[in-house]
């Protein structure tokens, strides 16, 4: 699992790399936690083109991420689920406090 | 005609992917589509890594895995002999945790009852926990 980095002018992409499990939670909490450190005011996009799995525990990471971004007044947005994940996402019912975007 | 198989592994999280990589790769003699081989590697992770996160919070434990195919359904139990949960009912609640770490999202049951067609637990305090789980394969042809 590794986490690659973006920048556009209106936001910064974090494109994540792999499977986000349980084992991996905790680095890309840490990769995800340091990004948001470094920005104010940040459009956060996670580009979940290359993640290949993801369970619960990713969307407890998600969700804790997004609570950070939002109380230093950034926005989260995600992109490019593969079904598997989309499932995750629609049975957690995320979308309702994070955008989809295409 | 009845296949099986078991995996004994220690609770070490990095075992996650190697136990949801197995079931699904045994589940592929069934012929399912690739939706169905996801659904069952999401629910074998979340019921793997509740056995490592609940079940042995502070030493490492063992974990058994047993799955079947019959009749076009795949069977899989999941076992412990850890903590063990006192409420079932509470444990299977939409966004419950009791991990003091808040990425738990506490949807891990129900990420299993939806990904799968049946669910049970079975569990008390002491005498660690058994999540049994079936999926029917191919319901569309």
């Amino acid at each position: 699992m590794h986490i690659r980095v973006t920048q556009q002018s209106d936001s910064t992409t974090a494109h994540l790399f792999g499977e986000l499990d349980h084992h991996s939670a905790d680095q890309v909490k840490e990769d995800l936690d340091n990004l948001i450190r470094r920005f104010n005011d940040i459009n956060l996009i996670l580009d979940l083109k290359n993640l290949s799995f993801m369970d619960s525990s990713g969307l407890g990471v998600i969700l804790g991420r997004y609570k950070k971004l939002k109380a230093k007044g950034g926005r989260m947005y995600i992109k490019n689920a593969n079904p598997q994940i989309e499932k995750v996402f629609v049975v957690s019912g995320i979308y309702q406090i994070i955008k989809k975007i295409k | 005609m009845k296949n099986t198989m078991e995996l004994k592994l220690p609770s070490l999280s990095v075992n996650e992917g190697f136990a949801r990589s197995v079931v699904g790769a045994f589940a592929t003699q069934l012929d399912p589509t690739l939706e169905e081989i996801a659904d069952i590697k999401t629910a074998v992770s979340e019921a793997v890594t509740n056995a490592i996160v609940h079940a042995y919070p502070d030493n490492l434990g063992e974990i058994r895995i047993f799955a079947s195919l019959e009749n076009r359904s795949i069977y899989v139990v999941i076992q412990d002999t850890g903590v063990g949960i006192s409420d079932i009912e509470q444990a299977r609640q939409p966004f419950f945790s009791t991990a003091k770490d808040e990425s738990r999202s506490g949807m891990g049951f129900t990420v299993m009852e939806t990904f799968m067609d049946e669910v049970s637990v079975i569990s008390a305090p002491g005498m660690g926990t058994t999540v049994k789980m079936k999926k029917k394969i191919g319901i569309a042809g």
